[in-house]
């Protein structure tokens, strides 16, 4: 495996990506960066490519052109789980737990990543997987009361609130030890308090060295947390830059903001 | 240990419970039905992996069981070799079988996964007529006992029920374990499988391995305590028998589908009007389940106490403990990431 620079290093690309569906070009010759350390937004009207670019990001869509790199690293035609095994977490727009799994065991699967016990050493529960077993599940308490889903540890996934679940998927990708964190809508049916809550969190993330890349339509929380952010409309990036840059563009007001 | 897992304390209070059938049993019988029941749950205890927590709808095990059969008595009672070897061999068989058959089938979306291991059942069964020098066609073998002192009826009971343990207890390690988590995670989410990075297509692959293992085991057992099997023995019913124990013990369930293998099989026998009846009493006995308790019985007594005392779920609001989030996760980004 590759060195591990300092973490500052690290920086996710895409290089002039396009991904057609059949006539519909849904991502259209984007290019864009997430670095270490950043929260980077990307916002824009329904069906603007917002997804699709996150999908292509980590792997669920390959691109119908262009190049995604982690540095040097060409992760283009890698899979889906080898991207996760290099460090990319991701959520869902509409959470997908294992309902009938406690909290813990549904963030415990994020330590698949890091498991190295084999089929056959857990079905004869040798001493090195119950040690690896528990040593995970220190580090998944951890991060369950960071954030702050520690009263729930052994409830059903599908007994928990809205906010949880959502919260819980973050979770689950931050036991990943991701090195990018790709969050789709994570604000979306959140109440006020909750909104705030994320917040922090994200803030606290991204001071860890864990880039954030955020799709989101709550844009005054977007432009609240983030360092940079990219609008897309009809699958074309139309502005890129820094919160206050974007908010003011004429272009991002006339087709996204509103005046 | 410091306190009693109470998992571990069922599974011995259940070996316990099935140690004494042969003192208080009232004839042979009834120890040949309870060293079926045994013999059914090895291969269940496998396929349970396979279509209750990885979500694989297999109905051709039967193929697998028949494979193991087939070459304990043709390796043990024809060429005479030591049974417990033949019957080890008889399970490596039954997994090369299972690794044969999952290959090209385990990436078809369920139901055609289902109609392939079916396909597979009724091959298998046209091939042992069609070899009829290996296998002795249509009149059969014979399946040979183990030496001494398994070799009466109560003796070959607990030789069963050991290897019976040996299967659950490892079946509760895998449900326990990473990899319970990862076969859950096929089962009710591949999309989220795929983005924590399990190995989809392979783990399928490595537990339906391990179900044609257990399978194949299974088989030199029934050969034996059939002493006699023919291609009539492994008839598709007995495939869906198996599928059925599943169903009504209930998915992501161990101690339910043992429930169900246990119901289904004594119950015909104990009852003999049932007999006749066989397979309409599993019809009804799946119709009931499937609408009334579609949880399965292993979830029986949980689902009573919930109607009796429903459990209150608060939604308490999350306080995040931020400072400790940061604390683990600067620590965690410092050690080493885990390879494979």
């Amino acid at each position: 495996m590759s060195t591990t620079p300092s973490s500052n290093v690290w920086e996710l690309r895409a290089n002039e990506v396009s991904k057609k569906f059949g006539g519909l070009t849904a991502v259209d010759n984007v290019s864009l960066s997430l670095k270490a350390g950043e929260v980077h937004g990307l916002i824009g009207p329904n069906g603007s490519g917002k997804t699709t670019m996150l999908n292509l990001l980590c792997g669920f869509y390959a691109p119908s052109s262009g190049q995604i790199l982690m540095n040097a690293q060409d992760l283009t035609n890698s899979t889906i789980q080898d991207r996760a095994f290099l460090g990319l977490g991701r959520t869902f727009q509409k959470p997908r737990l294992l309902p009938t799994l406690s909290v813990l065991d549904n963030s415990m699967l994020g330590a698949w990543t890091q498991t190295q016990s084999g089929f056959l050493a857990s079905a004869m529960s040798l001493p090195y997987v119950n040690k690896e077993e528990q040593a995970l599940a220190e580090l998944s308490k951890e991060i369950l009361h960071g954030v702050g889903l520690g009263m729930v540890l052994n409830r059903p996934a599908n007994l928990l609130d809205h906010g949880q679940q959502r919260f819980l998927e973050i979770a689950r990708a931050l036991v990943m030890k991701p090195k990018f964190l790709l969050l789709d809508e994570p604000a979306g049916g959140l109440t006020g308090n909750e909104i705030s809550l994320l917040k922090d969190l994200i803030k606290v993330i991204q001071a860890s060295g864990i880039g954030v890349l955020l799709v989101e339509h709550h844009t005054d929380f977007v432009f609240r947390i983030c360092d940079r952010v990219t609008t897309f409309n009809v699958g074309k990036m139309i502005k890129h830059g820094t919160p206050s840059e974007v908010r003011t563009d004429a272009e991002v007001i006339r087709v996204y903001l509103g005046a | 240990m410091k306190h009693l897992n109470s998992k571990s304390t069922q599974l011995f209070l259940g070996i316990l419970f099935c140690s004494s059938i042969p003192f208080w049993a009232n004839d042979q019988y009834q120890i040949h039905i309870a060293t079926l029941i045994g013999i059914y749950w090895v291969l269940v205890s496998g396929l349970n992996l396979v279509v209750g927590f990885t979500g694989q709808l297999s109905i051709g095990h039967v193929g697998l069981l028949s494979i193991g059969s087939y070459a304990f008595a043709i390796l043990a009672g024809k060429l005479g070799f030591d049974p417990y070897l033949s019957m080890l061999v008889s399970g490596c068989l039954g997994g090369f079988c299972g690794l044969m058959l999952g290959l090209p089938s385990l990436r078809l979306p369920g139901f055609y996964f289902a109609m392939a291991t079916m396909a597979f059942s009724l091959i298998v069964n046209e091939l042992v007529l069609a070899q009829g020098d290996l296998t002795g066609g249509g009149i059969g073998l014979a399946g040979p006992l183990f030496p001494a002192p398994f070799e009466s009826p109560i003796g070959f009971y607990y030789f069963v029920l050991a290897i019976a343990t040996l299967f659950t207890w490892a079946s509760l390690n895998i449900v326990r374990s990473m990899w319970g988590r990862a076969l859950i995670s096929i089962r009710d989410s591949e999309v989220a499988a795929q983005a924590m990075g399990v190995p989809i297509f392979r783990a399928k692959l490595i537990v339906f391995v391990f179900s044609g293992f257990a399978a194949g085991i299974s088989g030199a057992l029934f050969a034996s305590l059939q002493s006699y099997i023919t291609p009539d023995t492994f008839v598709f019913e007995l495939s869906l028998f198996f599928f059925v124990c599943i169903i009504i013990g209930g998915k992501g369930s161990i101690l339910g589908p043992f429930l169900g293998t246990v119901v289904l099989t004594a119950l015909p026998e104990l009852a003999a009007p049932l007999a006749k009846l066989g397979n309409l009493f599993y019809g009804i006995l799946l119709l009931i389940v499937v609408l009334v308790i579609p949880e399965g019985i292993g979830r029986l007594a949980d689902m009573f106490i919930q109607k009796i005392r429903p459990r209150l779920v608060k939604t308490e609001p999350m306080k995040p403990d931020l400072s400790r989030l940061a604390q683990t996760l600067v620590t965690y980004s410092d050690t080493k990431r885990g390879q494979k």
